[in-house]
């Protein structure tokens, strides 16, 4: 926390070597949030790398009060949620139908190596945006029902009610999938 | 059948390593755009000095002092040069402006002093000088008699216009004088105002004239 002070205090006084230490401490972070999120890992790279071009450019508008942490990930479900509403206005790129095959990505792409863990990516693409989003949020990006709610706009009973049915849902998917 | 606590688990354990190569191509974008960024903003953003003297009140009047203790010597040194000379109004020396001719009188304000013209400060007037062509008592005669109209308040004074800067009120008039001889002469004067009260004032033809 206080490291994460420090940097962003350094990064916004211009520091090249604080924007390298943030990168490197959170990229594999928001890479997963934003795999979790898009279920597509390429997508989910390129979310991050605009992010960080971007973050890179506001260093003197940057207002960070609480974590640097879930302000990244709140960035990124962000510019996330806008790439899932590209996709849907645009429907040829489109590719809900077929939820990212982690074994196609290749090992060096992924730490995935569990066949448990790809059965969760395939059951996390059949959930609703909103209910994956609060799940990836609050147990991978590690952010309170109350801060996801305030980046949602909605209500706290709303975000615990989705999260809930979610996780239930997901539950249901994997057992599914384990009966198969 | 896996409990909802062993699927919170699954998704926590959830991770992706991102490629070598997109964790350089990022870093490298990122690094590229702070650095364009900074040079674009020490550019665009370069403080104004003016900006930074007007900041405070008293960072304003070091600059005044410093700008009048800069001027006044070079305002003497400029009155070194003209030998021409007059005060027509107390406090305000004026110099004939010597590239007007014919029928023209041109005036210029210089440095202030205490007081009207004195006749060593006449006897500098040079009527021989070719540039001038306005005789010495004629001009004495001229500026005495602006000096007494303005003192008795015998002129007309027309407003011009009134400008505002850092909340102290410039207003620009004319006056009108008279001569016994019959020439109106107009003078410009400046009045800064603050607050409703008087701060400040000048004149001087400034390239004004004198008709017949």
């Amino acid at each position: 926390m206080v490291e994460d002070k420090l940097l962003i205090w350094k990064f916004k006084c211009g520091s090249q070597e604080a924007l390298s230490r943030i990168y490197e401490k959170y990229d594999g972070y928001l890479v997963s949030l934003a795999t979790a999120l898009l279920n597509d890992v390429h997508c989910a790279e390129d979310v991050v790398h605009d992010f960080f071009v971007s973050f890179a450019q506001s260093a003197d508008k940057l207002k960070v009060d609480g974590c640097l942490k879930s302000y990244l990930a709140t960035c990124v479900a962000n510019l996330a949620r806008d790439r899932i509403r590209i996709q849907q206005r645009n429907p040829t790129s489109l590719d809900e139908d077929n939820p990212v095959n982690l074994t196609t990505i290749g090992p060096d792409l992924l730490a995935v190596q569990d066949e448990e863990l790809q059965q969760l990516n395939r059951a996390m693409s059949q959930l609703p945006y909103e209910q994956r989003e609060v799940i990836v949020l609050h147990l991978q990006g590690r952010m309170r029902f109350t801060q996801i709610a305030i980046l949602r706009s909605v209500s706290v009973n709303t975000i615990r009610s989705q999260y809930r049915y979610g996780l239930n849902k997901l539950r249901s998917l994997l057992n599914h999938e384990v009966a198969k | 059948m896996k409990s909802l606590t062993e699927v919170e688990r699954l998704v926590k354990k959830f991770r992706i390593k991102p490629t070598v190569k997109m964790r350089e191509k990022t870093l490298a974008d990122a690094l590229k755009a702070q650095e364009e960024i900074k040079k674009t903003e020490s550019a665009v953003t370069r403080p104004n000095i003016w900006r930074t003297i007007m900041k405070t009140k008293l960072k304003k009047l070091t600059a005044a002092s410093i700008a009048f203790a800069c001027l006044l010597p070079l305002c003497y040194g400029v009155g070194k040069f003209v030998t021409n000379f007059f005060v027509v109004d107390e406090g305000v020396v004026t110099f004939p402006n010597e590239k007007n001719g014919g029928d023209m009188y041109g005036w210029r304000v210089g440095v202030k002093t205490n007081g009207p013209l004195n006749d060593e400060e006449i006897a500098k007037y040079d009527p021989n000088d070719p540039n001038n062509v306005h005789r010495k008592e004629e001009i004495k005669q001229i500026f005495k008699e602006l000096h007494e109209l303005r003192q008795a308040g015998k002129f007309e004074r027309t407003f011009v216009k009134e400008d505002e800067q850092d909340g102290i009120k410039i207003r620009f008039y004319k006056d009108h004088f008279t001569l016994s001889s019959g020439k109106t002469i107009t003078m410009d004067i400046q009045e800064s105002w603050k607050d409703g009260k008087l701060i400040g004032a000048g004149g001087g033809w400034g390239g004004g004239s004198a008709e017949n």
